[in-house]
């Protein structure tokens, strides 16, 4: 059975051709997530994979009526979702300390963090519970820095063929799967590991500095590059702060405002316009706030209201023009 | 093409109840002085204005405040197989004040058609019906009129019984905020039905959450409107009560392009198969068609199309 009607009149419409034209070249044009790792790119890119979409939708699954006598009369139909998630893999390690284990750390394992394919807790403590994995560094700030490197060498050392993505994220960080913390390739992984980690001309080697920053300073001297992950109308994936902060025209506080504008290398748009369609991750969410997103995000959806993914577009790439990455068709009636 | 059964919810310009008229919004000027004390005034002076200028242009009639962050989707579908002609109302059910409790004012209400004309034309004018000077808790005074002219309070809860009307925000509901929720004890006395605390209180058809701060409506849209998770895609039947009895003609009857899962997201993994699968393309195009044409479904013969 296929999914919804809006994807197969989509498919039907299409000029058979073109279709395979589109599906063609996106093959040629695509990087696997092998190939990509080839080029060490620092920061996650848009998994627009709708080469799948095309064979997905012509091999239809079947679905089955819910047991129950009454139901509430739609579906959800992720299994571009799902196809994605195995083609392409995300190890997520999240930074915590023994004291937020239950408090932030869990809350984490409850909502985003059960969408990466591998998800590791680091801390300075033992807990089966989570678990965690101790690092067996002293806590605080000031050991941020060597605490961020000795979790990316235990990653590598133990999982580097287990994933194809490496996130690094904080346990406030909320994430519609992926990170504000940042994203290393394979490839820049096992440069920053190899070759970064042990030389004092590349990495800080002590534990000064500000954790982000001296990531930022070893990646650039291994050459690895620094991905612009804005979609094709310019608006922002990752976020530093929460939602409500982003999206209000006047959420930032002045001082927050201040180093903000200063920093950023690209333009932010104050507002609604901030924010692309398919964000990635926010920072500086509470516990509470992961659950809320959860159910504003996953849940809540306002009726009659799909999202198609079309083969024949890409958010990203020179060989397709830059459109939105999918569209919205009204169901009928 | 409306036909009779087509439910119209009119997207009502906010009444601002605000001196001096505020031309940009725009707002209409009821003439009453601000104050909680004057709400009930203002709310039954509102309906009779929109009973007298908006009646045709409608066949349900939503109230919200301010700080009401409604998903006007939802209320459509919630209320399209009820016929506005039957006097009945919606919203958050509370328990309390008249025969069959009231409805949370922030959290907003809907009255349908017949609602609305028996309120404001048998209710209103009659004080031994309808609370006369203009004080009073608005939703109180609102139900105990209602229920004097036997219009009935409604229950809109989703199909496993979640709620869809809040007198709270999204996140004082999903977590149970020791501010929100336990901070009011009235609530647990007040509420009609079953509540369940935490991620499970909130249909995914939603229609109403109360005491929004304004600049949280732009997060809202935001996150219920536009951002989605990639590669998730809801999947839509036409609707009919007679789906919940059968469930498999409904599936035949349009096609094997529809699937019909349980509401709960993240639980998509049935393998079952499902009757009428792999019909052709064309059979398939002409079983919408006919529905499209027979929305309710009511020429629909049994077995295979």
């Amino acid at each position: 059975m296929c999914p919804g009607v809006v994807n197969t009149e989509v498919f039907r419409n299409m000029n058979p051709v073109i279709n395979m034209v589109n599906k063609l070249t996106f093959f040629k044009s695509v990087k696997t997530p092998f190939e990509g790792a080839q080029t060490a790119v620092f920061l996650s890119t848009d998994p627009a994979l709708t080469g799948t979409t095309g064979e997905f939708f012509t091999n239809c699954e079947e679905i089955s009526p819910s047991k129950s006598s009454s139901f509430d009369i739609f579906a959800v139909d992720d299994r571009v979702a799902r196809n994605l998630e195995e083609r392409v893999r995300v190890l997520c390690w999240i930074m915590t300390t023994p004291e937020n284990h239950e408090k932030k750390a869990m809350q984490v394992k409850r909502t985003w963090g059960k969408r990466c394919n591998t998800l590791l807790f680091m801390s300075t403590g033992d807990d089966e519970s989570l678990p965690a994995i101790n690092l067996h560094i002293a806590d605080g700030r000031e050991e941020l820095w060597n605490r961020t490197k000795a979790a990316f060498k235990f990653v590598y050392e133990n999982f580097f063929d287990e994933a194809d993505w490496f996130m690094k994220a904080d346990d406030d960080t909320r994430n519609v799967m992926c990170s504000k913390g940042y994203i290393l390739s394979k490839a820049a992984l096992e440069k920053f590991v190899l070759e970064g980690l042990s030389n004092p001309k590349i990495c800080r080697q002590d534990s000064g500095g500000f954790e982000d920053a001296e990531m930022g300073i070893c990646l650039d001297k291994l050459n690895v590059v620094y991905g612009d992950s804005r979609d094709p109308g310019k608006r922002w994936k990752f976020f530093p702060y929460a939602p409500d902060i982003q999206l209000d025209p006047e959420g930032f506080k002045a001082e927050d405002k201040a180093w903000f504008s200063d920093y950023i290398t690209h333009p932010y748009v104050y507002g609604p316009e901030c924010c692309s369609n398919l964000a990635v991750s926010f920072h500086y969410v509470s516990p509470a706030m992961m659950h809320t997103l959860e159910y504003l995000i996953y849940g809540l959806n306002p009726y009659g209201r799909s999202i198609t993914y079309d083969v024949a577009e890409r958010p990203t790439g020179d060989h397709h023009q830059a459109r939105p990455p999918h569209t919205v068709i009204e169901e009928f009636q | 093409s409306a036909s009779k059964n087509d439910v119209e919810i009119w997207k009502a310009p906010l009444f601002l109840f605000l001196v001096p008229l505020d031309e940009s919004l725009p707002a209409v000027n009821l003439h009453i002085p601000e104050g909680r004390n004057e709400l009930w005034n203002k709310t039954r002076t509102a309906f009779k204005y929109v009973y007298e200028n908006y009646y045709d242009a409608a066949d349900w009639f939503m109230k919200a405040d301010d700080d009401t962050y409604v998903v006007v989707e939802n209320l459509r579908h919630a209320v399209k197989d009820v016929d506005p002609k039957t006097p009945i109302w919606f919203g958050c059910n509370f328990k309390h004040f008249s025969k069959q409790g009231f409805m949370s004012g922030g959290a907003g209400y809907v009255l349908s058609k017949e609602a609305l004309r028996k309120f404001v034309v048998e209710a209103m004018p009659n004080s031994s019906l309808c609370r006369a000077d203009g004080h009073g808790a608005e939703d109180v005074e609102m139900a105990k009129c209602l229920d004097k002219v036997n219009v009935t309070a409604g229950d809109l809860r989703d199909s496993e019984k979640r709620w869809r009307f809040f007198p709270f925000t999204p996140q004082t509901h999903v977590t149970s905020d020791k501010m929100g929720i336990n901070g009011s004890k009235w609530f647990w006395d007040y509420i009609k039905y079953p509540y369940e605390e935490g991620p499970g209180c909130c249909s995914d058809t939603a229609i109403s959450f109360h005491y929004v701060p304004a600049p949280h409506f732009y997060t809202l849209d935001y996150l219920v409107y536009r951002l989605r998770p990639f590669g998730r895609n809801m999947i839509y039947l036409s609707s009919n009560s007679r789906v919940e009895r059968n469930a498999k003609q409904q599936i035949q009857a349009v096609g094997s392009d529809v699937a019909l899962l349980p509401a709960i997201p993240g639980h998509s993994k049935n393998k079952e198969s499902v009757p009428g699968k792999n019909q052709p393309a064309s059979v398939a195009a002409a079983d919408r068609e006919k529905l499209k044409q027979d929305p309710q479904n009511r020429t629909h013969t049994q077995g295979q199309s």
